[in-house]
């Protein structure tokens, strides 16, 4: 069962493998592509239901037992996550055959895909700092070249800015490595979080801690280090803006949340402080910058910087309440993101701009893409039916309730400036006398996987108690690190039993 | 000996500041390249590197240094390697294509 954990990361390699030795056959990416991604989610559902039935899964890679070898680990948080992750992936796929250019998609546009997969995948999965590096750089590699893909100045611009903040961030997070096993001479995530219990005088690890959670927030883009997102995000050709924000800054979130909810709990007081005042400005400054655009890309860039700051604002606050706020926010907003990436991507397509004041009008000759987008625009926005409405509300109530009634007002007001500059937004390109040009049909392809999106959001709410029920388990997992640590040292035990055969 | 480290590790990531703050891209890549090389001294460093020693166990099991921060610098190597030949391709189709490497220039083509 054990080999279930490195599977989304083996699947997703063997097809960007495959695929770079199909040579020019078109088809056969396509077909191969959208296999592997597929096969990723069935996967990715069954381990999450594997690990539902029987709790936190490990592999121990190359049969190396820990804390020697890498292991890879699948609580409910890491499944959870990789099952969310291949979902969009699997839409943000299917969008990208219409999308991307013919000779793009004959070059290196599925294996880069696929490699920014695994990285993902094995970023959410490992069980050890070092190896999270290693996938951070995997990640991050494919993404700087996805970014660049057309090759046009501005994306070349965006994404040789996006490479430096991210080299510099790759260097602190090698101190912040040597740092931690200077003083605790592990790696393990399972080992550190044992160790750092029996610690008696913490040295320089709440440095070394927050030395992590600035890293982090370079991939989460929290201020001060959100500045590449908003050009990054928006030059990526469409699906990979879906991914980067759907996805991709998540890493960062939930790397924050794994390294303090396993390795640094003793330490917590010592950061919090500078991660909720932190998240306060990133909020303030994503929904400041989003008011100001005109162009829809951006626009929906710089949110994903607000949105941001409130699930880093959750995991500040960390009570029960808010962490679950915090997992709904992710969710929440990693389907309607990428989603109303993908619509912008289809509005673009058709009017040929990317500038609001050159759209108007389109909810007459596309009623379906306004709708998605309105969906889409509700969720984010946290208008009441939707769940991104029970997200906002559980974080404000967990706000008051621990006692941070300022960044409960600031969250609520800023939830206003949210509403606003979406519904502009929408407003601007959908509703107000259109200046009528004509259009563009866009590929039948572009627009199915948005509706999909738009749909799992629409059923998400429908279901919203088990949804709930759900992150709540998986909150209660992660307030008992030693669920997790007594998984990965049992790995051990089970080895060297009689019943490994048979496992 | 952890003097003598402690000092390059310091010029490196000076060095590599000053660089990066500069206009020329091109400086900016060599920076971030001395960064990468200062932080992997700090991770060779975090294992008890003594210079003569070792990193395997020999007769008697005695003076040698912890193997493994020496693997990983291996891997960052490697990776920083590669992330610095990108960028480098990368700025050289941006060269290709506006004629210029100073970062404000490109930003202002932009528009």
């Amino acid at each position: 069962m054990n080999a279930l954990v490195p599977l989304p990361i083996l699947l997703s390699l063997a097809t960007a493998i495959v695929t770079i030795f199909l040579g020019r056959s078109l088809r056969g990416k396509i077909v191969v592509s959208l296999g592997g991604g597929g096969a990723t989610f069935v996967t990715a559902l069954f381990l999450l239901w594997t690990v539902w039935s029987r709790g936190p899964v490990v592999h121990a890679m190359g049969s190396w037992p820990p804390p020697f070898g890498i292991i890879l680990v699948a609580d409910l948080l890491s499944s959870g996550i990789v099952l969310l992750a291949s979902g969009v992936a699997m839409v943000a796929l299917c969008y990208s055959v219409g999308y991307v250019e013919e000779e793009g998609q004959r070059l290196a546009y599925h294996p880069l895909f696929h490699l920014l997969m695994m990285g993902i995948y094995g970023a959410f999965l490992t069980g050890d700092i070092f190896n999270l590096f290693v996938f951070f750089e995997i990640l991050l590699i494919s993404s700087y070249a996805l970014v660049a893909f057309a090759g046009e100045d501005y994306q070349l611009e965006a994404s040789l800015k996006y490479a430096t903040i991210n080299l510099i961030a790759s260097a602190a997070f090698l101190l912040a490595v040597g740092g931690l096993y200077g003083v605790m001479g592990t790696l393990n995530m399972a080992d550190l979080s044992l160790k750092i219990r029996q610690l008696h005088d913490a040295g320089p690890l709440p440095t070394i801690f927050l030395l992590f959670v600035a890293v982090f927030g370079v991939k989460a883009s929290i201020f001060p280090f959100y500045f590449w997102l908003p050009d990054a995000h928006s030059s990526a050709p469409t699906p990979i803006s879906a991914m980067l924000s759907g996805i991709l800054i998540k890493v960062g979130a939930y790397s924050i949340l794994r390294v303090s909810s396993v390795i640094f709990v003793p330490l917590w007081p010592d950061v919090q402080t500078w991660i909720l005042t932190l998240a306060a400005i990133t909020m303030v400054i994503g929904a400041c910058g989003a008011l100001a655009q005109s162009d829809v890309k951006r626009l929906l860039a710089y949110s994903s910087v607000g949105q941001m700051g409130y699930i880093i604002l959750g995991l500040g606050i960390g009570t029960p309440l808010a962490l679950v706020s915090t997992l709904l926010f992710i969710v929440n907003h990693a389907l309607a993101k990428a989603m109303l990436f993908l619509m912008a991507g289809v509005v673009i397509e058709a009017t040929g701009t990317r500038d609001m004041g050159g759209m108007g009008g389109l909810a007459r000759q596309m009623p379906w893409t306004a709708g998605a987008f309105l969906v889409g625009v509700m969720a984010i926005a946290g208008v009441p039916p939707l769940f991104g409405f029970f997200a906002k509300f559980l974080l404000i109530t967990a706000a008051i309730e621990a006692g941070y009634g300022f960044l409960a007002a600031l969250a609520a007001g800023l939830a206003i400036v949210t509403l606003w500059y979406l519904f502009a937004a929408w407003q601007q390109i959908f509703w107000r006398e259109g200046n009528g040009h004509a259009l563009h049909a866009p590929p039948r392809l572009m627009k199915g996987p948005g509706f999909v999106l738009a749909g799992v959001i629409v059923v998400g709410t429908v279901f919203l108690n088990p949804v709930v029920n759900f992150l709540r388990n998986v909150e209660a997992q992660m307030r008992q690190p030693a669920n997790y640590v007594t998984a990965v040292f049992e790995e051990v035990s089970h080895r060297s039993g009689p019943s490994e055969e048979s496992k | 000996m952890t003097t003598l480290l402690a000092m390059t590790i310091g010029t490196l990531f000076a060095t590599g500041t000053f660089l990066v703050l500069r206009r020329n891209a091109l400086k900016v890549i060599i920076g971030l390249s001395l960064i990468s090389h200062g932080a992997n001294l700090v991770l060779v460093t975090s294992g008890g590197f003594a210079g003569n020693r070792p990193p395997i166990i020999g007769p008697g099991g005695v003076g040698y240094v912890d193997p493994l921060p020496q693997a990983l610098v291996l891997t960052a190597i490697v990776i920083s390697f590669g992330v610095t030949a990108f960028m480098v391709v990368l700025l050289y189709r941006l060269y290709q294509r506006t004629g210029t490497v100073d970062m404000d220039q490109i930003r202002r083509l932009r528009g």
